[in-house]
């Protein structure tokens, strides 16, 4: 029989708020099991956190019958965002404002194959490398990769590269004194711009507005529906009584929960809106 | 050994006059489908298919220390007479039938009628086509009892549920496997941790009422038992007794959790917190104000303050906590203070002192409670049915609820105060 007076073990993400009593966990002696994050997300085959520098793998999760490794995956996905970031760079030189280099050459990488979809973000030293079964549409793909980076960014380390391990692309006339810590890189080789939203465009607004009638007339509880939207799509229940505030990603964000909530497929929903246009509105 | 039929008061202690309820050594509290379902539901909002973990992993917890106890206390030593307690007690608090078909490597779980599941179905039918397992709690207490009937240095069974009546298969069945880690003892609020809290009630007119409503309603609640299929109705809804750590931790470990990562996200959680202790509490309390009157033969005062003091005591008597309201106008304002609620005592015992709002089932309970006295119809058929509860949230008036003092901040009482803002 097992003793109740078990003595408090490490603590998990769970415990957010720890009696002042319960000793520090140990630092974990290799990855870090990323089970919590990934419950639920069934198309998922694999998620991987692995270092840009080394390639270390920080934490991972592997469905048991995937068939490969994180290793496997930390080496392979390592060198494709390495490459990508080169290109990505290489695209920011030719971009049309220098405004908007920074953030071009911040690729988000996608790789798509008959069996598999691999989505690649980096945060600060790290990136996660998302992996989907291929019957996963691309769109809730991305969806689920930005909120399992949205959700994994604060417990990584604040640590950012030391030192870019992609030299920038030789350009004529460039010096090629390596820069020294601390200057600031060049645009279109700064790795840490935050991408700004998209304004949504009129169209877009107007589906929001159709999509959360919608839902606020089939969800029960209709009084709660844009709480629940709010909740979901990480935005406020303000904007939501403002559609034409919402950046077009956040509308991405509250179609995806709607369709969660009523448990619709995308296409389902299509047609449902287009039905509750009536005749006129065809 | 049979529970089969073993009536609350059997198995129930009241915590007088604190306004709690004890199974065995471990704090419990009387909880209506409506709040289960918007509870677990809130919880799946903010943290998407990571809330099931949240919610197995506090049932497990809980159900461990629970069962645990009850084992000892009852003398189940082998493996078939523990999963066969469990499943006895899980039967009599409400929460339906499981049937364990398991061994020390794992096996199979076959629910019926279970609490969340069947209630869902029962709460929204086809109104909602929801694609996801949600017998969280049912998964977490077959895996504590399992773990119990079968410990091992190498870890405890763990439960996935991969067939659930909630997302249209024909039953839930849970599949248990041996995983890799010890188990926890969760947080417990024992019934002496309870009993040391403060707990002085004033001595007023209206209290004398709201004591007796509740030692009424006391008695009907020991004399209730779970159905053959494990499942007890009343008041109106589907009711089951509930750890009330396992309220708290899956309410707390979520809020902390989005106050980490998203704090401009935690007003609407907490809106929704709440919201589900208005929705639970006003059907509940509404409820069994309804059926004292048409079954028990009490007619229900015209005066406010008599309806105000007969739910307040209700409340005490469903083990929420100590309640009065000190201060009443009618239509215009409530408040409702409390000595310890299930959800202070959880949080002192788990987080101890917080500046932070945190007392969202009082705040929820407060607004029920203004709802029910100055807005619901008694002499109407179902008066407090789902359309009216959807009618006076969805228009006017609107409310304030403010939470103006708590143990949790270091004040003697825990209070909450609900203004009406357009009359």
């Amino acid at each position: 029989m097992n003793d109740l007076e078990l003595p408090r073990e490490g603590l998990t993400s769970f415990d957010v708020e720890p009696l002042p009593a319960e000793p520090e966990p140990e630092p974990p002696a290799g990855p870090i099991a990323l089970d919590a994050f990934t419950a639920g997300i069934e198309p998922l085959d694999g998620l991987v956190v692995f270092s840009l520098s080394d390639g270390s793998v920080h934490g991972a999760w592997i469905r048991a019958d995937a068939g490969f490794s994180a290793d496997d995956v930390a080496v392979a996905m390592r060198e494709a965002y390495r490459t990508s970031l080169q290109a990505a760079r290489k695209l920011a030189i030719f971009a049309a404002s220098a405004g908007e280099r920074g953030q071009i050459a911040e690729p988000i990488v996608t790789i798509e194959s008959p069996v598999q979809t691999a989505l690649l973000r980096r945060i600060r030293a790290y990136v996660v490398a998302c992996l989907f079964d291929a019957s996963m549409p691309l769109g809730m793909a991305r969806l689920c990769a930005g909120r399992l980076c949205a959700a994994l960014e604060p417990e990584l380390p604040l640590t950012e590269l030391e030192r870019l391990t992609l030299p920038p692309a030789a350009m004529p006339g460039a010096s090629s004194a390596a820069p020294t810590h601390g200057s600031r890189p060049p645009l279109g080789m700064r790795l840490s711009m935050p991408l700004k939203p998209s304004h949504a465009s009129a169209a877009e607004v107007e589906h929001a507005r159709k999509i959360i009638a919608h839902a606020e007339a089939h969800l029960p509880d209709a009084h709660t529906v844009r709480l629940r939207l709010a909740l979901r799509a990480h935005t406020s229940r303000l904007s939501l009584d403002h559609p034409e505030t919402l950046a077009s990603d956040t509308i991405l964000g509250v179609e995806a929960a709607a369709l969660e909530m009523l448990g619709l497929d995308r296409e389902q929903l299509t047609h449902a809106l287009a039905a509750s246009r009536g005749p006129e509105g065809r | 050994m049979s529970t089969a039929s073993t009536p609350f008061g059997r198995l129930i202690r009241d915590l007088s006059p604190h306004g709690l309820l004890t199974l065995s050594d471990h704090l419990v509290v009387c909880d209506s489908h409506h709040h289960a379902l918007f509870l677990d539901q809130t919880i799946t909002d903010a943290l998407g298919g990571e809330g099931w973990g949240v919610r197995k992993k506090a049932s497990f917890e809980a159900s461990y220390v629970l069962l645990g106890s009850l084992a000892r206390d009852l003398g189940a030593g082998d493996a078939d007479t523990r999963l066969s307690l469990a499943a006895e007690i899980f039967q009599a608090l409400g929460h339906g039938l499981l049937q364990f078909e398991v061994t020390a490597e794992g096996g199979t779980v076959h629910g019926a009628a279970l609490y969340h599941g069947h209630g869902f179905l029962e709460k929204y039918g086809e109104r909602v086509a929801n694609r996801k397992p949600l017998c969280a709690f049912a998964a977490g207490f077959c895996a504590a009892a399992a773990s119990l009937a079968f410990p091992s240095d190498w870890g405890v069974l763990d439960a996935e549920e991969i067939s659930c009546v909630g997302r249209g298969d024909a039953e839930c069945v849970f599949r248990l496997a041996r995983k890799p880690e010890r188990p926890r003892a969760g947080t417990v609020v024992t019934r002496a941790a309870a009993a040391a809290m403060n707990a002085q009630l004033p001595d007023a007119p209206d209290d004398a009422r709201a004591a007796e409503s509740a030692a009424r309603l006391a008695k009907i609640l020991d004399d209730a038992s779970a159905d053959s299929a494990g499942s007890v109705r009343m008041f109106g809804v589907r009711m089951a007794i509930v750890p009330a750590t396992y309220v708290g931790q899956i309410t707390f470990d979520t809020m902390h959790l989005v106050e980490k990562r998203s704090p401009e996200l935690v007003p609407a959680f907490f809106a929704l917190v709440r919201e589900a202790a208005t929705m639970g509490a006003f059907h509940m309390l509404g409820g069994a104000l309804a059926e004292a009157a048409s079954k028990g033969g009490v007619p229900i005062s015209d005066s406010p303050h008599d309806r105000l003091a007969d739910l307040v005591g209700f409340a005490r008597a469903f083990g929420w906590g100590g309640f009065f309201s000190p201060d009443y106008i009618p239509g215009t304002s409530l408040t409702l203070s409390a000595t310890v609620t299930h959800e202070s005592a959880y949080y002192a015992a788990r987080h101890g002192s917080t500046i932070r709002h945190r007392l969202a089932a009082q705040q929820g309970i407060a607004l029920a409670l203004a709802l029910l006295v100055d807005h619901v119809d008694f002499t109407r058929p179902d008066p407090v049915g789902h359309s009216v509860y959807a009618d006076l949230m969805s228009g006017p008036p609107r409310y304030r609820v403010e939470e103006t003092r708590s143990v949790l901040r270091g004040d003697a009482v825990c209070e909450v105060v609900v203004d009406t803002l357009d009359r």
